[in-house]
């Protein structure tokens, strides 16, 4: 199999490694999943971004292959999950999956890469989950910290070209979060694939080089955290001094949504501040008291939740 | 195939290094034994070598049901759905579970043989050699049907109801099954009922070995249907556990 991913596979599209075309997953009366569909392609780092309850955990068990959709198709790797899954093309890191008692960090590890054809070396999975202190020791004297590590080498002790994380720092401080990230990095530095459901805004932003948004199961949006940040419209505000500024003048200027006057403050709300501020100096350079507030990746991901939740 | 061993083997280190275990499945049987010889050394025999075979049908019991309590933890707290991740095939899980408990069986029914052995079952019979480790590995065998009973309870029941179910099905296969009261001694139901469990199947097997008699066919149809049975049913289950 040649994984060289610069290789023309089809002249329009690249194989995607993970697609689900029109999928809709119900248990009972809630939709979890509803009509999602979903490429992913090679080498792409993707965050699956929704509040709690958005569907991620499910949209994640429907690619794995761990739940089945009432409509629609899941594939991997052009196939059926659970071929993908046999084939060891697949790690997974799930929500709180628990450690057999009694087993050691080492056993578990050597456990996984003996079910993969091509896994990286016990010395290599150590190192990259940082757990060569404690290889020997038995799952149940871990800390919280240290259980999830084992849970991040598991998922790649068998080298996958897909790791699927499902929030995988959901009980992690704050240091422990940039660390595991950046064993995450280093592991996905070798062109591998990535789609970690997360509801952190901040870590999708920093982490993701796609994002796509979920909430009640269906697709909101999808992008480059910038062009996501962008889909959340109007949130950033560019604010000046009123003045005498001319307001009609004002609402013309690029990527400006509305202008409002407050106190003897116009608030301008902009898709783009960056355009908006440049004209806005080239029209009147001696603005005073100039502030932008660019919209955060919460605010982008407030917004789009609420239009798209709430229908 | 190498992947269902690598796990066999991971699952049998884990359990065989847990001391709790060792003393709960090996341990408390043989005491057992040891206990009820000393307070009743001088009782006359119902059966030849009774006390033996009833203790190590106690034994193989505990043994047996063990997979059930570890099979609905194991699913409960998701690990048997991190396993479904990776390439391992999923009745390996299963099947793990299910040699494993057998692995304790064995030594848990020799112990208490051992036992009888060496302080001398006071019940008249003094088994050789030969006939002592045919009767270890007949009953260990009519074993199994218990052991896929453990498996069924772990794939229907998850968690905390598999460690009660499993309680259950403990108390009912110690007190109704024949083991410590021979069903022909209890009311008449109960002992209709006794007669039809994998408890007293083993304990048959135990005492033909004991009293040199031929295997009763009987108690073989028995554990046949509980193997047969319990296993269709666990396979069952199992589809159910995978497929949601």
């Amino acid at each position: 199999m040649n994984t060289d991913i610069d290789r023309p596979t089809s002249p329009t599209t690249p194989a995607a490694i993970a697609t689900l075309d029109g999928v809709t997953r119900r248990y009972g009366h809630l939709t979890a999943v509803d009509s999602l569909s979903l490429q992913i392609q090679p080498g792409q780092t993707v965050a699956l971004l929704g509040p709690n309850g958005a569907g991620k955990t499910t949209t994640v068990e429907l690619l794995l292959g761990l739940a089945n959709p009432d409509a629609g198709v899941a594939r991997l790797f052009g196939g059926p999950p659970a071929a993908a899954v046999a084939a060891g093309r697949v790690g997974a890191m799930l929500q709180d999956a628990g450690l057999p008692q009694w087993a050691k960090v080492a056993e578990l590890i050597g456990l996984v890469r003996s079910l993969y054809p091509q896994p990286l070396s016990l010395a290599e999975v150590l190192r990259l989950a940082d757990l060569e202190g404690v290889a020997g020791r038995q799952v149940q004297r871990l800390s919280g910290g240290q259980r999830q590590r084992v849970r991040l080498a598991l998922a790649v002790a068998g080298s996958p070209q897909l790791l699927v994380l499902d929030e995988p720092t959901a009980a992690l401080d704050v240091d422990a979060r940039r660390g595991f990230w950046q064993r995450v990095r280093g592991y996905v530095s070798a062109g591998r694939t990535v789609l970690f459901a997360t509801h952190r805004l901040e870590e999708a932003d920093a982490v993701a080089d796609r994002v796509v948004v979920i909430a009640g199961g269906r697709l909101l949006a999808d992008g480059t955290p910038d062009q996501v940040k962008a889909q959340a419209a109007g949130r950033s505000t560019v604010s000046v001094a009123a003045d005498g500024l001319p307001r009609e003048a004002l609402e013309r200027l690029p990527a400006v949504v509305a202008v409002e006057e407050d106190r003897g403050r116009l608030t301008l709300s902009t898709t783009n501040p960056d355009a908006t501020v440049r004209a806005l100096l080239q029209q009147a350079p001696n603005v005073q008291g100039l502030e932008v507030r660019r919209a955060g990746m919460e605010e982008a991901f407030l917004q789009l939740t609420h239009q798209g939740g709430t229908p | 195939m190498t992947g269902s061993l690598a796990y066999l083997w991971l699952e049998a280190k884990r359990q065989w290094r847990n001391r709790e275990i060792l003393i709960f499945r090996l341990g408390l049987p043989t005491a057992v034994y040891l206990i009820l010889n000393a307070a009743n050394g001088d009782t006359p025999p119902d059966s030849p070598g009774g006390r033996m075979v009833a203790v190590a049908a106690l034994a193989a019991v505990i043994s047996g049901l063990a997979a059930g309590p570890s099979l609905g933890d194991e699913r409960a707290n998701g690990w048997l759905r991190q396993l479904r991740t990776t390439p391992l095939r999923p009745s390996a899980a299963v099947a793990a579970k299910i040699v494993v408990a057998m692995s304790f069986a064995l030594p848990a029914i020799a112990l208490v043989a051992a036992a009888a052995g060496l302080v001398g079952d006071n019940q008249g019979t003094a088994l050789g050699w030969a006939e002592s480790i045919k009767l270890v590995g007949l009953m260990w065998l009519a074993t199994t049907p218990i052991t896929a009973i453990g498996a069924l309870i772990g794939l229907t029941f998850g968690g905390e109801a598999a460690h009660g179910a499993t309680t259950l099905a403990f108390v009912v296969l110690w007190l109704a099954g024949g083991i410590f009261t021979s069903p022909s001694q209890m009311p008449h139901a109960l002992g209709a009922i006794a007669e039809t469990l994998p408890s007293y199947g083993v304990v048959q097997v135990g005492e033909s070995v004991a009293g040199g008699s031929s295997l009763p066919a009987a108690a073989l149809a028995v554990l046949a249907a509980w193997t047969v049975g319990a296993g269709a049913l666990a396979a069952l289950a199992w589809r159910r556990v995978v497929t949601r």
